[in-house]
Protein backbone atom coordinates (compact mmCIF):
# COMPACT_ATOMS: atom_id res chain seq x y z
CA UNK A 1 0.00 0.00 0.00
CA UNK A 2 2.59 2.64 1.25
CA UNK A 3 4.49 1.08 -1.90
CA UNK A 4 1.85 2.86 -4.28
CA UNK A 5 1.85 6.06 -2.25
CA UNK A 6 5.45 6.82 -2.47
CA UNK A 7 5.07 6.04 -6.47
CA UNK A 8 2.66 8.86 -6.28
CA UNK A 9 4.22 11.08 -4.40
CA UNK A 10 6.99 10.89 -6.49
CA UNK A 11 4.77 12.27 -9.42
CA UNK A 12 3.67 14.88 -7.37
CA UNK A 13 7.26 15.62 -6.70
CA UNK A 14 8.47 15.68 -10.09
CA UNK A 15 5.30 18.20 -10.97
CA UNK A 16 6.26 20.21 -8.08
CA UNK A 17 9.95 20.94 -9.49
CA UNK A 18 8.56 21.85 -12.75
CA UNK A 19 5.90 24.29 -11.18
CA UNK A 20 6.12 25.38 -7.54
CA UNK A 21 9.88 25.76 -7.48
CA UNK A 22 10.64 28.22 -10.14
CA UNK A 23 8.49 30.58 -7.97
CA UNK A 24 9.94 29.50 -4.22
CA UNK A 25 13.73 29.80 -5.52
CA UNK A 26 14.64 33.63 -5.27
CA UNK A 27 14.82 35.18 -8.62
CA UNK A 28 18.91 35.58 -8.73
CA UNK A 29 19.36 31.95 -7.57
CA UNK A 30 17.22 31.01 -10.53
CA UNK A 31 19.57 29.50 -12.78
CA UNK A 32 21.94 28.11 -10.11
CA UNK A 33 19.56 26.57 -7.41
CA UNK A 34 18.40 23.26 -9.44
CA UNK A 35 15.83 21.20 -7.71
CA UNK A 36 15.84 17.40 -7.96
CA UNK A 37 13.93 16.05 -5.42
CA UNK A 38 12.66 12.82 -7.18
CA UNK A 39 16.52 12.01 -7.39
CA UNK A 40 16.90 12.31 -3.77
CA UNK A 41 13.70 10.31 -3.22
CA UNK A 42 16.17 7.51 -5.41
CA UNK A 43 18.78 7.96 -2.98
CA UNK A 44 17.06 6.98 -0.29
CA UNK A 45 15.57 4.02 -2.30
CA UNK A 46 19.47 3.23 -2.90
CA UNK A 47 20.52 3.14 0.81
CA UNK A 48 17.27 1.69 2.76
CA UNK A 49 16.31 -1.08 -0.07
CA UNK A 50 18.13 -2.90 -2.56
CA UNK A 51 20.30 -0.99 -5.14
CA UNK A 52 18.03 -3.22 -8.30
CA UNK A 53 14.81 -1.05 -7.06
CA UNK A 54 17.02 2.41 -6.77
CA UNK A 55 18.12 1.53 -10.87
CA UNK A 56 14.65 0.98 -11.51
CA UNK A 57 13.14 3.98 -10.15
CA UNK A 58 15.70 6.25 -11.17
CA UNK A 59 15.16 4.59 -14.78
CA UNK A 60 11.49 5.45 -15.22
CA UNK A 61 11.33 8.68 -13.05
CA UNK A 62 14.46 10.09 -15.30
CA UNK A 63 12.72 8.78 -18.66
CA UNK A 64 9.58 10.64 -17.28
CA UNK A 65 11.50 13.92 -16.87
CA UNK A 66 13.29 13.79 -19.65
CA UNK A 67 10.34 12.99 -21.84
CA UNK A 68 8.22 16.24 -20.26
CA UNK A 69 11.34 18.61 -20.54
CA UNK A 70 12.15 17.21 -23.89
CA UNK A 71 14.72 19.80 -25.56
CA UNK A 72 17.91 18.46 -26.33
CA UNK A 73 18.01 14.49 -26.18
CA UNK A 74 16.42 12.07 -24.28
CA UNK A 75 17.83 10.04 -21.90
CA UNK A 76 20.20 11.96 -19.61
CA UNK A 77 18.22 11.71 -16.79
CA UNK A 78 17.30 8.31 -17.01
CA UNK A 79 20.63 7.02 -17.67
CA UNK A 80 22.37 9.54 -14.87
CA UNK A 81 19.90 8.58 -12.29
CA UNK A 82 19.94 4.89 -12.94
CA UNK A 83 23.36 4.71 -12.46
CA UNK A 84 23.79 6.99 -9.12
CA UNK A 85 21.15 5.01 -7.87
CA UNK A 86 22.45 2.13 -8.31
CA UNK A 87 26.23 3.11 -7.45
CA UNK A 88 25.27 4.63 -3.70
CA UNK A 89 22.99 1.38 -3.33
CA UNK A 90 26.24 -0.34 -4.14
CA UNK A 91 28.48 1.25 -1.65
CA UNK A 92 26.07 2.73 1.02
CA UNK A 93 23.05 -0.07 0.84
CA UNK A 94 21.52 -2.33 3.13
CA UNK A 95 23.64 -0.77 6.19
CA UNK A 96 21.18 0.68 7.83
CA UNK A 97 23.03 4.10 8.22
CA UNK A 98 21.74 7.08 10.17
CA UNK A 99 20.98 10.28 8.93
CA UNK A 100 24.45 11.75 9.49
CA UNK A 101 25.17 9.24 6.89
CA UNK A 102 22.11 10.69 4.77
CA UNK A 103 24.24 14.32 4.63
CA UNK A 104 27.02 12.80 3.30
CA UNK A 105 24.88 10.43 0.46
CA UNK A 106 22.94 13.74 -0.72
CA UNK A 107 25.77 15.97 -0.94
CA UNK A 108 27.83 13.16 -2.52
CA UNK A 109 24.90 11.81 -4.94
CA UNK A 110 23.61 15.34 -6.19
CA UNK A 111 27.37 16.39 -7.13
CA UNK A 112 27.75 12.77 -8.99
CA UNK A 113 24.34 13.48 -10.83
CA UNK A 114 24.91 17.04 -12.13
CA UNK A 115 28.51 16.00 -12.76
CA UNK A 116 27.15 13.14 -14.81
CA UNK A 117 24.80 14.85 -16.57
CA UNK A 118 27.51 17.58 -17.45
CA UNK A 119 29.51 15.19 -18.79
CA UNK A 120 27.14 14.13 -21.29
CA UNK A 121 25.76 17.40 -22.23
CA UNK A 122 29.67 17.99 -23.06
CA UNK A 123 30.12 14.41 -24.61
CA UNK A 124 27.51 15.22 -27.06
CA UNK A 125 29.00 19.28 -27.63
CA UNK A 126 25.77 20.23 -26.18
CA UNK A 127 27.40 22.24 -23.42
CA UNK A 128 31.03 24.06 -23.99
CA UNK A 129 31.30 25.59 -20.83
CA UNK A 130 34.28 24.63 -18.61
CA UNK A 131 33.65 22.22 -15.41
CA UNK A 132 34.82 24.78 -12.84
CA UNK A 133 32.75 27.00 -13.88
CA UNK A 134 29.88 24.60 -13.58
CA UNK A 135 30.68 23.36 -10.40
CA UNK A 136 30.63 26.98 -9.01
CA UNK A 137 27.76 27.77 -10.53
CA UNK A 138 25.15 25.35 -10.54
CA UNK A 139 26.84 21.87 -9.30
CA UNK A 140 27.31 23.26 -5.34
CA UNK A 141 24.52 25.71 -5.26
CA UNK A 142 21.86 23.04 -6.23
CA UNK A 143 23.72 20.10 -4.08
CA UNK A 144 22.56 22.34 -0.83
CA UNK A 145 18.97 22.31 -1.93
CA UNK A 146 18.97 18.70 -2.34
CA UNK A 147 20.40 18.70 1.09
CA UNK A 148 17.65 20.25 2.82
CA UNK A 149 15.13 18.99 0.85
CA UNK A 150 16.98 15.26 2.20
CA UNK A 151 16.59 16.70 5.42
CA UNK A 152 12.91 17.65 5.56
CA UNK A 153 11.74 14.46 4.22
CA UNK A 154 14.43 11.79 5.99
CA UNK A 155 11.67 10.87 8.74
CA UNK A 156 8.36 10.47 6.68
CA UNK A 157 10.65 8.62 3.83
CA UNK A 158 12.69 6.37 6.20
CA UNK A 159 9.59 5.30 8.10
CA UNK A 160 7.64 4.41 5.48
CA UNK A 161 10.45 2.26 3.34
CA UNK A 162 11.42 0.88 6.71
CA UNK A 163 8.10 -0.34 7.14
CA UNK A 164 7.89 -2.12 3.29
CA UNK A 165 11.31 -3.13 3.39
CA UNK A 166 12.71 -4.20 6.45
CA UNK A 167 10.69 -7.42 6.90
CA UNK A 168 12.35 -8.52 3.78
CA UNK A 169 15.79 -7.58 4.47
CA UNK A 170 15.87 -9.27 7.34
CA UNK A 171 14.31 -12.17 6.23
CA UNK A 172 17.30 -12.66 3.59
CA UNK B 1 25.20 1.59 -21.71
CA UNK B 2 24.60 0.72 -25.55
CA UNK B 3 20.86 1.38 -25.61
CA UNK B 4 21.65 4.94 -23.85
CA UNK B 5 24.09 6.33 -26.09
CA UNK B 6 21.43 5.12 -29.14
CA UNK B 7 18.68 6.31 -27.51
CA UNK B 8 20.52 9.60 -26.84
CA UNK B 9 21.99 9.78 -30.26
CA UNK B 10 19.08 9.20 -31.89
CA UNK B 11 16.81 11.76 -29.99
CA UNK B 12 19.47 14.77 -30.55
CA UNK B 13 19.08 14.79 -33.63
CA UNK B 14 17.13 18.14 -34.97
CA UNK B 15 15.14 16.82 -37.68
CA UNK B 16 13.27 14.78 -35.34
CA UNK B 17 10.66 17.34 -34.72
CA UNK B 18 7.55 15.35 -34.81
CA UNK B 19 6.97 13.33 -31.32
CA UNK B 20 5.69 9.51 -31.14
CA UNK B 21 2.71 9.11 -29.39
CA UNK B 22 3.50 7.92 -25.84
CA UNK B 23 5.65 11.09 -25.86
CA UNK B 24 2.51 12.93 -27.11
CA UNK B 25 0.55 11.55 -24.04
CA UNK B 26 2.96 11.49 -21.59
CA UNK B 27 3.73 15.30 -22.57
CA UNK B 28 -0.20 16.23 -22.49
CA UNK B 29 -1.09 14.26 -19.06
CA UNK B 30 1.40 16.09 -17.20
CA UNK B 31 0.93 19.04 -19.08
CA UNK B 32 -2.70 19.35 -17.71
CA UNK B 33 -1.29 18.21 -13.82
CA UNK B 34 1.29 20.92 -14.24
CA UNK B 35 -1.13 23.64 -15.21
CA UNK B 36 -3.35 22.79 -12.29
CA UNK B 37 -0.17 23.53 -9.81
CA UNK B 38 1.64 26.21 -11.75
CA UNK B 39 -1.03 29.13 -11.85
CA UNK B 40 -1.74 29.14 -7.97
CA UNK B 41 1.92 28.99 -7.00
CA UNK B 42 2.33 32.07 -9.47
CA UNK B 43 -0.36 33.70 -8.04
CA UNK B 44 0.74 32.99 -4.39
CA UNK B 45 3.97 34.57 -5.51
CA UNK B 46 2.53 37.16 -7.45
CA UNK B 47 0.86 38.58 -4.35
CA UNK B 48 3.87 39.12 -2.17
CA UNK B 49 5.87 40.22 -5.30
CA UNK B 50 3.21 42.81 -5.84
CA UNK B 51 3.27 44.37 -2.24
CA UNK B 52 7.07 44.35 -2.55
CA UNK B 53 6.82 46.47 -5.79
CA UNK B 54 4.34 48.58 -4.35
CA UNK B 55 6.74 51.81 -3.78
CA UNK B 56 7.87 51.56 -7.69
CA UNK B 57 4.48 52.40 -8.89
CA UNK B 58 3.77 55.46 -8.88
CA UNK B 59 7.34 56.13 -10.76
CA UNK B 60 6.13 53.48 -13.29
CA UNK B 61 3.32 55.35 -13.54
CA UNK B 62 4.83 58.15 -15.04
CA UNK B 63 6.64 56.56 -16.96
CA UNK B 64 4.01 54.82 -18.80
CA UNK B 65 1.99 57.91 -18.99
CA UNK B 66 4.90 59.60 -20.96
CA UNK B 67 5.07 56.47 -23.45
CA UNK B 68 1.32 56.40 -24.02
CA UNK B 69 1.58 59.92 -25.26
CA UNK B 70 4.87 58.70 -27.90
CA UNK B 71 2.09 56.38 -28.58
CA UNK B 72 -0.31 58.60 -29.55
CA UNK B 73 2.41 60.30 -32.04
CA UNK B 74 3.16 57.45 -33.50
CA UNK B 75 -0.02 56.04 -33.94
CA UNK B 76 -0.90 59.31 -36.21
CA UNK B 77 2.22 58.66 -38.24
CA UNK B 78 2.31 55.46 -39.02
CA UNK B 79 -1.70 55.49 -39.83
CA UNK B 80 -0.68 57.32 -42.62
CA UNK B 81 2.32 55.34 -43.71
CA UNK B 82 0.23 52.29 -43.53
CA UNK B 83 -2.16 53.96 -45.87
CA UNK B 84 0.60 55.10 -48.67
CA UNK B 85 1.90 51.48 -48.11
CA UNK B 86 -1.15 49.84 -49.16
CA UNK B 87 -1.89 52.10 -52.10
CA UNK B 88 1.93 51.43 -53.39
CA UNK B 89 1.15 47.94 -53.13
CA UNK B 90 -1.89 47.95 -55.27
CA UNK B 91 -0.37 50.00 -57.84
CA UNK B 92 2.41 48.05 -57.82
CA UNK B 93 0.16 44.84 -58.39
CA UNK B 94 1.21 42.63 -54.84
CA UNK B 95 0.49 39.22 -55.42
CA UNK B 96 -2.16 37.98 -52.47
CA UNK B 97 0.75 35.94 -51.02
CA UNK B 98 3.35 38.95 -50.86
CA UNK B 99 0.59 40.63 -49.19
CA UNK B 100 0.14 38.14 -46.34
CA UNK B 101 3.74 37.37 -45.67
CA UNK B 102 4.14 39.72 -42.99
CA UNK B 103 1.08 39.85 -40.92
CA UNK B 104 0.94 37.71 -37.91
CA UNK B 105 -1.46 36.02 -35.60
CA UNK B 106 -0.19 36.18 -31.89
CA UNK B 107 -1.53 32.84 -30.39
CA UNK B 108 -1.65 33.58 -26.53
CA UNK B 109 -0.24 30.99 -24.01
CA UNK B 110 -0.13 29.76 -20.44
CA UNK B 111 3.33 28.75 -18.91
CA UNK B 112 2.96 25.16 -17.80
CA UNK B 113 6.14 24.37 -16.15
CA UNK B 114 9.63 24.92 -16.41
CA UNK B 115 12.78 22.76 -16.88
CA UNK B 116 15.94 24.59 -15.08
CA UNK B 117 18.40 22.39 -16.10
CA UNK B 118 21.25 24.78 -17.31
CA UNK B 119 22.31 22.77 -20.47
CA UNK B 120 18.51 21.97 -21.24
CA UNK B 121 16.69 25.40 -20.62
CA UNK B 122 12.47 24.50 -21.88
CA UNK B 123 9.26 26.05 -21.10
CA UNK B 124 6.03 24.18 -21.52
CA UNK B 125 3.12 25.95 -22.65
CA UNK B 126 -0.89 24.93 -22.68
CA UNK B 127 -1.33 25.26 -26.23
CA UNK B 128 -0.39 22.79 -28.85
CA UNK B 129 -0.88 20.62 -32.33
CA UNK B 130 -4.72 21.72 -32.15
CA UNK B 131 -4.40 25.54 -32.13
CA UNK B 132 -2.13 25.56 -34.84
CA UNK B 133 1.38 25.79 -33.45
CA UNK B 134 3.90 23.82 -35.21
CA UNK B 135 8.02 23.25 -34.42
CA UNK B 136 9.95 26.66 -35.28
CA UNK B 137 7.56 28.95 -34.64
CA UNK B 138 8.81 31.92 -32.60
CA UNK B 139 7.45 32.45 -29.10
CA UNK B 140 7.38 36.17 -27.37
CA UNK B 141 6.74 37.75 -24.15
CA UNK B 142 5.26 41.10 -23.28
CA UNK B 143 8.98 42.40 -23.43
CA UNK B 144 10.93 40.72 -26.07
CA UNK B 145 11.49 37.67 -27.79
CA UNK B 146 11.79 34.53 -25.92
CA UNK B 147 12.45 31.27 -27.60
CA UNK B 148 11.30 28.77 -30.35
CA UNK B 149 8.96 26.15 -30.65
CA UNK B 150 10.90 22.83 -30.89
CA UNK B 151 8.16 20.24 -30.11
CA UNK B 152 4.47 20.13 -30.54
CA UNK B 153 1.95 17.64 -28.94
CA UNK B 154 -1.45 17.85 -29.67
CA UNK B 155 -2.06 20.31 -26.33
CA UNK B 156 0.85 21.53 -25.13
CA UNK B 157 3.93 22.38 -26.72
CA UNK B 158 7.70 23.02 -25.73
CA UNK B 159 9.53 26.01 -25.71
CA UNK B 160 13.51 26.43 -26.55
CA UNK B 161 14.68 29.20 -24.66
CA UNK B 162 17.18 31.70 -26.63
CA UNK B 163 19.71 31.55 -23.87
CA UNK B 164 20.00 27.88 -25.39
CA UNK B 165 21.94 29.59 -28.38
CA UNK B 166 25.17 28.59 -29.11
CA UNK B 167 27.15 28.34 -31.98
CA UNK B 168 29.11 25.13 -31.56
CA UNK B 169 25.62 23.16 -30.72
CA UNK B 170 23.96 21.13 -33.69
CA UNK B 171 20.25 22.13 -33.24
CA UNK B 172 20.54 25.81 -32.31
CA UNK B 173 19.70 28.07 -35.22
CA UNK B 174 20.95 31.42 -35.59
CA UNK B 175 18.56 34.56 -35.65
CA UNK B 176 18.93 37.13 -38.75
CA UNK B 177 18.79 40.46 -36.33
CA UNK B 178 18.79 44.13 -37.28
CA UNK B 179 18.31 47.36 -35.67
CA UNK B 180 15.43 49.65 -34.71
CA UNK B 181 15.79 53.08 -37.20
CA UNK B 182 18.29 51.10 -39.56
CA UNK B 183 16.38 48.31 -41.29
CA UNK B 184 18.23 48.89 -44.48
CA UNK B 185 21.84 49.39 -43.50
CA UNK B 186 22.40 47.15 -40.47
CA UNK B 187 22.56 43.55 -40.30
CA UNK B 188 24.04 40.35 -37.88
CA UNK B 189 23.51 36.93 -36.49
CA UNK B 190 22.52 36.24 -32.83
CA UNK B 191 24.68 33.54 -32.61
CA UNK B 192 25.20 32.58 -28.76
CA UNK B 193 24.25 33.16 -25.42
CA UNK B 194 26.60 33.78 -22.60
CA UNK B 195 25.58 32.26 -19.48
CA UNK B 196 28.00 33.97 -17.24
CA UNK B 197 27.33 37.56 -18.17
CA UNK B 198 23.58 36.98 -19.24
CA UNK B 199 24.35 38.39 -22.44
CA UNK B 200 23.83 37.55 -26.73
CA UNK B 201 26.81 37.52 -28.90
CA UNK B 202 25.90 39.31 -32.45
CA UNK B 203 28.32 38.45 -35.29
CA UNK B 204 28.51 38.93 -38.58
CA UNK B 205 28.43 42.68 -38.61
CA UNK B 206 30.03 44.85 -41.61
CA UNK B 207 32.90 47.22 -40.37
CA UNK B 208 30.69 49.89 -42.05
CA UNK B 209 27.59 48.76 -40.52
CA UNK B 210 25.72 52.19 -38.25
CA UNK B 211 25.28 49.70 -35.44
CA UNK B 212 25.80 51.79 -32.28
CA UNK B 213 25.22 51.34 -28.58
CA UNK B 214 22.19 51.75 -26.93
CA UNK B 215 19.79 50.15 -30.35
CA UNK B 216 17.38 48.28 -30.48
CA UNK B 217 18.07 44.80 -31.89
CA UNK B 218 14.79 42.88 -33.84
CA UNK B 219 14.96 40.12 -35.48
CA UNK B 220 15.19 40.84 -39.62
CA UNK B 221 12.98 37.87 -40.57
CA UNK B 222 15.35 37.85 -43.71
CA UNK B 223 15.73 33.81 -44.79
CA UNK B 224 11.87 33.49 -43.28
CA UNK B 225 12.71 31.33 -40.38
CA UNK B 226 11.67 33.86 -37.55
CA UNK B 227 8.72 36.76 -38.50
CA UNK B 228 10.50 40.22 -38.65
CA UNK B 229 10.37 43.04 -36.14
CA UNK B 230 10.41 41.50 -32.76
CA UNK B 231 12.46 42.77 -29.91
CA UNK B 232 15.47 40.96 -28.85
CA UNK B 233 17.43 43.40 -27.08
CA UNK B 234 19.86 46.80 -26.76
CA UNK B 235 23.21 46.90 -27.86
CA UNK B 236 25.93 47.40 -25.07
CA UNK B 237 28.90 47.06 -26.92
CA UNK B 238 30.59 46.96 -30.16
CA UNK B 239 33.97 45.41 -30.79
CA UNK B 240 36.02 43.89 -33.67
CA UNK B 241 35.83 40.15 -34.27
CA UNK B 242 38.32 36.94 -33.94
CA UNK B 243 39.47 37.55 -36.99
CA UNK B 244 39.34 40.99 -37.70
CA UNK B 245 37.21 41.12 -40.83
CA UNK B 246 33.60 41.83 -39.18
CA UNK B 247 32.72 43.14 -35.64
CA UNK B 248 30.55 41.33 -33.37
CA UNK B 249 28.32 43.24 -30.44
CA UNK B 250 27.06 42.31 -27.37
CA UNK B 251 23.33 42.55 -26.37
CA UNK B 252 21.73 42.48 -23.50
CA UNK B 253 18.25 40.71 -24.09
CA UNK B 254 15.18 42.51 -23.80
CA UNK B 255 12.83 39.56 -22.19
CA UNK B 256 13.72 38.45 -18.44
CA UNK B 257 13.76 35.20 -17.80
CA UNK B 258 12.73 34.86 -14.73
CA UNK B 259 8.81 34.60 -14.59
CA UNK B 260 6.81 33.25 -16.94
CA UNK B 261 2.99 33.78 -16.99
CA UNK B 262 1.72 34.72 -20.58
CA UNK B 263 3.67 33.89 -23.65
CA UNK B 264 2.48 34.61 -27.18
CA UNK B 265 3.64 32.68 -30.37
CA UNK B 266 3.73 34.21 -34.00
CA UNK B 267 2.08 32.28 -35.90
CA UNK B 268 2.85 33.26 -39.60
Amino acid sequence: MNRKWMIVVMILLLIIEGTVMPWIIPVEWRMRVIPHFVFIIVLFYAVYTTRYLALVMGLIFGLLHDVIHYGNMIGVYSFSMGLCGYLIGKVFGEKRLGIGWMVVISILGSWMFDSIIYLIYTMFKVNHMSYDWALAYQIIPSSFLQLLFALIVYVPVRKVLDQEFRPKLEED
Amino acid sequence: MIIFISLLGFTLSNKRENLTWPEKMINDTFGFAQSLFYKPAGFIAGLFEDIRDLNHIYEENEQLKIAVSHYIRDKANYNFIAAENERLQKELKFTEEQKKLYKYDYRIAQVVSVNQDPYNKNITINIGEKNGVKPNMAVISVDGMVGTISHVSPLTSTVKLLTDLNEKNPNSNAIAATAIGKENQSFGLIESYDAQSGTYLMTKIDEKDPLAKGDIVVSSGIGEAFPRGLIIGTVISRQVGDYGLTHTATIKPAANFDNWKELFVVVP
